[in-house]
């Protein structure tokens, strides 16, 4: 390099050193007043995905590079930092460092210590990820910090997605993909609202494509709404296939046939060999039972009943099923290992199943759209019982879970079923209707004095018995006796719950309790006021004028309460509320009746909500629902003395 | 605050030599090869778990080569009953453990008598990241409801001797406990049992003394509603005293530890060129000349949790030199000691260093001085009569977390003898804040002027103090995509399930808090506070003031612990509402509360009354709670006031057609 040409690069290098000084010192004072409540915006995100080939294989590095600009005195509190990393996306390099301003320049502290660490879960009993931890030194108002780290895949089926916003605004966003011209790709696009038109260049072995994002804001939630991926654009990269050296086109993530193929790599090495004890306990559970379908459910009750969930996600251990042995005698496992066990327990009663994969509702993608390895996070057993030719989904995860229904969280999604080592099925997970997830209630009560005394019996099945359960399914007596008041008094906070009996079977709960509700009967001069609306329903469920996202309601169920009241001596009816009934939409609807006869007032109410999600063009429907039961969960029976 | 690397005594190091070379029983203790399952007598059967035995060793040993002179043996098997019993034990998490594949044993042991060892390569090693304490951790195999599981897990840690605490108690019954301390004699040792009448007691043998508590029943602790869990728990403390080899005294002394701070924060003195910048600091302070001094001290506090952050951490040196603390903007809690102390003095007031501990955690017992009951750091401003957290950057004046309120701490002082500049430290009561200061105030219009369908409830509330502090100060904070769901949840968090038509927050700037009400006022319609029967209607005038707390199900007669209602307050709601054309109210006087219980030194009421100006009716209402907890004995008197006010809740007035 010739002495003016470095002349050159060191005018250039100055300039460029000065003019980022002075415009990011003006910068600050412009971004603190757009950006009040912010503590820190970045300037600059930047990530670069690298395709190449080496060893015959496809490695994917992924380089992120951020800068932070620290917008107050708060800065320091952000000095400590982390990134987190696992087994398929190793950490190759780091580097971090601060540019603390000083006298309109910069002054650079570099991070020298980066400690990893080994981190304990939230969400799962053991994983593999890891955290690379380290600390920007003076981190104070005005500073930048700069982060660099190229993290490494040698799983092609693994590429990472990136998506086009964050937790703080970005001032530039931009995103390059680096590709090795035998490697084929294809891009999807999630949730952008226009296409997104990349630049691309052609270099003799590469393709780069770029794609620039200014002034990038984080997405707005709203309760209940849906998920992060649900919302945020992003964009989603699959390798189709790549040239190998012999020139061989090698398929990666192209189809779904390569997603399965995949797949079934992982259940083929499973060591289905189990000894005299497994094979005794199997039959012990099934003996009694002669039809098939009685078997699968004696199966599926005794594993959620007996294998407890702990979940682990290490390596390819989070893909691959133990060994059903194993999961036996350890009495615990994770989504895989309960498919593991529950499909050894089938095979040793003489039944078919089938290992399956399904992603959860918050998983925006299809198996039919090609989405590569994010399209599932879960994993289940399934039967088909040929009389009925219907699947049953089997899933032992949540031991309250009754035999027949697939859990909330997988329902109208798709379930990639294995048949054999080819041929798979894509099987909808349709939404559980209403009817099938009963929350009966019936009463008898008698108006005692001021008092509304009364017996009442509750009935639950299919997803309200799962919640149910959850909540009362592990109580003892002493438990039970903090929670009844809060759980079962009815009217108001001052009735008396009674003893609770539960008679608990496999599929539903039946629970008995009888309840004195202190004060609440009204007197007007010599008639009495009864409102036999005791719990009034969905009434917080008003939705926001300026609401703009679908609500998520997760499940479906029918509400019925059927209460009668005994109309004291010597008192006849002098006003009965209206009936009424509200079908103006198939996905909610609910009828509230009230009859007379033989001295006692019947009351009939039930709700029906068929839909797990509440769209934005259902809400005036639904703002008209809840006026009407508003309204009428107002309206009192009136009891007077008989007139002669 | 850290107390390990605030003290820099080398009590165990500076005496090893002395030590005579000693086998303790801990080290050979094991478990027993051979075991039986426990058959469960039919008194247990309605038990989730039972704690068959447990066993807890720990040993100091001065001679021992490395740092961790302490050895913890703690062996337990515990019956599980129920399918709760196994989720809970079915995960095993030990804090701080060093060579876990040699330390930590485990065991199933089933009815029939078959038992799996723990595989030890399934030991996993994780960090909780949060807190940074290391973990190791294993899967619990085999369980079934009748297994047993047995743990025997050994630690090795430097010592505490500035006073550990052992609780007696569980959640489960225990059939068989042992707790041995075993110590040189050259040290002496205080014991104190809290919420028991077990004692331990002390033997020496061979130049060693050994502390032993047993017991062959302790009951399981039932917990009781608004009580602190674990000062009610059957607990005890241990620390060090003495050391005779060195000649050392009062070891765990307030006495001592006030001089630390002394040295460290409270009497440090600064360069001139240091006091320029404490100068060029404190100019930029917003203080009026007129400012009263609780004022000034909202000013300073307000720009020093703006413009520093409080590390929590005593070993970094350089977060209590001030000239480090002015250009890092942040300090340690001596640093922080340091800058209140002299940007207060600077502004006429004082400041004292004062060290208490969490209430709900340990109670401070001033006849048993020890470090556990230094852990929190406030700072007293005598001017105001207030402590103030110079930790909690949300918090202003004494509206911090009030545990650490009401109750006693250890307050420390500059103190000149002589020519000499020294520190000194006294148990004092901590001021909390009071029920004035803590007020929750609402105006409710109901404007019925065109009958209930068309009804309007207009709201106004104010709110001061704690009640205020859970939100005002975070409105100039949040950020405008979480906007919306701040708003919707500090509605629902002061009026619940209310979706109003329009809504208005008063005083949110950063600064406001807690000089201004925070002020809510929103107007709603047609909600669910009036049903109909027939022509007549009724107003759920009860409703209106807000779900109210009930202790109706609660026995009073076998109430066991002091209630705790975590800091003093105040209610104060008026409800204006007119009475429609044609209608008249049939049982007004169901408005009228008047529950007044006595309890010594205390006002504690619920009052409720009202007046009708022509066919206007306005409704007081007032409750005080003017403590932040009461004895178990007025558990009653408690009672009556809570659920007076959750009675008022259900007062409807009945408009009856003429």
């Amino acid at each position: 390099m010739s002495y003016l040409m470095n002349c050159k690069l060191l005018f250039l290098a100055c300039f460029v050193l000065l003019t980022f000084s002075i415009d990011a010192q003006e910068d600050l004072a412009k971004y603190q007043q757009e950006h009040p409540t912010r503590d820190y915006i970045f300037l600059e995100r930047n990530i670069t995905l690298n395709f190449l080939i080496e060893n015959d294989n496809v490695v994917i590095e992924k380089t992120t590079k951020e800068r932070k600009l620290f917008l107050n005195g708060k800065a320091k509190t952000y000095e400590e930092e982390s990134v987190q990393y696992d087994s398929h996306h190793m950490l190759k390099e780091i580097s971090a460092k601060t540019l603390v301003p000083k006298g309109g320049r910069y002054k650079t502290s570099t991070v020298k210590d980066f400690e990893v660490k080994k981190t304990i879960s939230d969400n799962y009993f053991y994983d593999d990820l890891l955290i690379s931890t380290f600390t920007y030194p003076n981190l104070v108002e005005g500073a930048i910090s700069e982060l660099e780290y190229v993290q490494t895949s040698d799983h092609p089926i693994f590429v990472p997605r990136i998506f086009m916003t964050y937790y703080a605004p970005i001032v530039k966003f931009q995103i390059n993909v680096i590709v090795d011209k035998r490697i084929d790709i294809a891009f999807k696009e999630f949730n952008t609202t226009e296409k997104i038109s990349f630049e691309k260049e052609s270099k003799r072995d590469k393709d780069i494509y770029t794609y620039i994002l200014n002034n990038v804001q984080p997405p707005t939630f709203e309760n209940r709404g849906p998920s992060f991926e649900q919302i945020a654009p992003h964009l989603i990269i699959n390798i189709n296939k790549f040239q190998t050296e012999k020139g061989e086109n090698k398929p990666v993530m192209g189809s779904l046939q390569d997603l399965y193929n995949n797949y079934y790599s992982f259940i083929n090495s499973i060591d289905t060999t189990v000894n005299e004890t497994f094979r005794t306990a199997v039959d012990s559970i099934t003996t009694s039972k002669d039809k098939e379908l009685d078997k699968v459910e004696s199966i599926y009750n005794w594993v959620r009943k007996n294998i407890k969930y702990i979940a682990f996600e290490d390596n390819m251990g989070g893909f691959i099923p133990r060994d059903p042995q194993l999961v036996f005698d350890r009495r615990f496992g994770d989504c895989k290992d309960m498919s593991s066990i529950t499909l050894k327990m089938l095979d040793v009663a003489g039944i078919q199943g089938h290992y399956a994969w399904v992603g959860t509702r918050d998983i925006p993608y299809k198996y039919s759209e090609d989405f590569g390895a994010f399209v599932d996070n879960h994993m289940i057993a399934m039967y088909y019982n040929k009389d009925e030719k219907k699947y049953y989904h089997l899933d032992a995860t949540n031991e309250f879970l009754p035999f027949g229904y697939p859990p909330p969280h997988i329902q109208d999604k798709e379930v990639l079923v294995h048949i054999d080592e080819m041929n798979y099925d894509i099987v909808p997970t349709s939404t559980v209707d209403c009817s099938q997830n009963k929350y009966f209630e019936s009463g008898e009560f008698t108006i005692d004095g001021n008092n509304l005394n009364g017996q009442i019996e509750l009935s639950v099945t299919g997803h309200e018995y799962l919640h149910y359960q959850n909540i009362f399914g592990h109580t003892n007596k002493e438990q039970l006796e903090k929670r009844k008041q809060s759980y079962f008094s009815r009217g108001t906070n001052k009735s008396k719950v009674g003893e609770i009996s539960f008679d608990v079977e496999d599929d539903r709960v039946t629970t008995h309790f009888d309840i004195e509700i202190g004060d609440y009967i009204a007197k007007v001069g010599d008639e009495l006021l009864v409102n036999m609306n005791l719990e009034k329903m969905l009434t917080d469920r008003k939705i926001k004028k300026s609401r703009t996202t679908p609500i998520d309601l997760k499940q479906t169920y029918l509400s019925n309460k059927t209460y009668t009241l005994k109309i004291p001596e010597g008192y006849e009816v002098k006003y009965l509320p209206e009936n009424f009934i509200f079908d103006d939409n198939d996905d909610f609807t609910a009828e509230m009746k009230y009859t007379v006869a033989d001295d006692v007032i019947h009351y009939h109410f039930n709700v029906c909500i068929n839909t797990l999600w509440l769209e934005t063009d259902q809400f005036d429907d639904w703002s008209k629902l809840i006026k009407k039961l508003k309204s009428n969960y107002k309206e009192n029976i009136i009891l007077g003395p008989i007139k002669e | 605050m850290n107390i390990k690397y605030l003290i820099t005594l080398l009590v165990f190091a500076l005496s090893i030599q002395v030590g005579q070379a000693q086998k303790f029983d801990i080290k050979t203790y094991e478990w027993e090869k051979e075991v039986k399952p426990f058959e469960l007598p039919d008194s247990l059967k309605e038990e989730k778990a039972i704690i068959v035995f447990s066993t807890i060793l720990v040993g100091i040993d001065p001679k021992a080569e490395s740092q961790n002179q302490q050895r913890t043996v703690e062996h337990k098997r515990v019956y599980l009953n129920s399918d709760d019993a196994i989720e809970r034990n079915n995960k095993i998490y030990i804090s701080e453990q060093e060579n876990a594949e040699n330390n930590i044993q485990a065991r199933v042991i089933q009815a029939n008598g078959d038992v799996t060892y723990l595989d030890k390569k399934n030991i996993k090693q994780g960090e909780d990241e949060e807190s940074g304490v290391k973990y190791s951790y294993y899967a619990v195999e085999g369980l079934k409801i009748g297994s047993e599981i047995e743990t025997f897990t050994i630690k090795e840690t430097p010592p505490n001797i500035y006073g550990s605490i052992m609780y007696l108690q569980k959640k489960s019954a225990i059939l068989d406990f042992n707790f041995e301390f075993s110590y040189p004699s050259f040290l002496e040792f205080g014991f104190k049992v809290y919420n028991t009448s077990m004692e331990g007691k002390i033997t020496e043998k061979e130049e060693m003394a050994y502390y032993l508590i047993e017991s062959d029943y302790i009951p399981k602790y039932v917990d009781e509603p608004m009580s602190h869990q674990r000062v009610n728990m059957m607990y005890f403390i241990y620390k060090l005293d003495k050391n005779f080899h060195k000649n050392l005294n009062d070891i765990n002394g307030f006495g001592y530890y006030s001089q630390i701070v002394g040295d460290r924060a409270l009497n440090v003195e600064f360069s001139k060129s240091t006091t320029k910048g404490i100068d060029k600091v404190f100019n930029k302070i917003p203080l009026k000349a007129d400012f009263t001094d609780k004022e000034k001290l909202v000013g300073i506090e307000h720009f020093i949790k703006s413009n520093f952050n409080f590390i929590d951490n005593n070993s970094v040196r350089e977060l209590e030199e001030m000239d480090e603390i002015l250009s890092k903007q942040a300090f340690n809690s001596m640093g922080s000691i340091q800058l209140y102390k002299t940007l207060l003095e600077k502004a006429g007031l004082s400041c004292s260093a004062v060290m208490t501990c969490n209430k709900s955690r340990v109670t401070f017992d001033k006849s048993f001085e020890n470090y556990l009951f230094l852990d929190k750091l406030l700072l007293y401003v005598k001017e105001v009569d207030v402590a103030i957290d110079p930790e909690d950057v949300m918090s202003r004046l004494s509206f911090f977390d009030a545990n650490y309120q009401g109750i006693d701490g250890l307050f420390i002082k500059s103190k000149k003898i002589g020519s000499m500049t020294t520190a000194l430290g006294k148990v004092k009561r901590i001021p909390t804040s009071t029920s004035a200061d803590n007020l929750s105030k609402a105006v409710i219009d109901i404007d019925l002027v065109d009958g209930f369908d068309e009804m309007k409830i207009k709201v106004a509330k104010w709110n001061t103090g704690h009640v205020a502090g859970a939100f005002q100060p975070l409105f100039s904070k949040v950020e405008p995509e979480y906007k919306d769901d701040f708003y919707e949840y500090v509605l629902y968090m002061h009026s619940g399930n209310v979706i109003p038509e329009t809504i208005e927050f008063e005083n949110t700037e950063a600064g406001d808090f807690p000089l201004k009400p925070f002020i809510q006022k929103y107007e709603v319609s047609n909600e669910s506070y009036w049903e109909k029967g027939g022509a007549n209607y009724i107003l759920k005038l009860g409703e209106l003031i807000g779900t109210q707390s009930q202790l109706y199900h609660d026995d009073s007669a076998d109430r066991k612990n002091d209630v705790f209602g975590n800091y003093p307050k105040k209610y104060e709601y008026e409800i204006n509402f007119n009475i429609p054309e044609g209608f008249e109210v049939v049982n007004l006087e169901d408005i009228n509360f008047n529950i007044i219980e006595n309890i010594p030194d205390a006002e504690f009421y619920f009052k409720s009354n009202y007046k009708v100006v022509g066919n206007k009716v306005n409704v007081k209402i007032e409750e005080i709670y003017d403590r932040d907890s009461y004895p178990a004995a007025y558990f009653e008197d408690f009672q009556k006031v809570i659920n007076g006010a959750a009675d008022f809740n259900k007062v409807s007035l009945i408009f009856k057609k003429k």
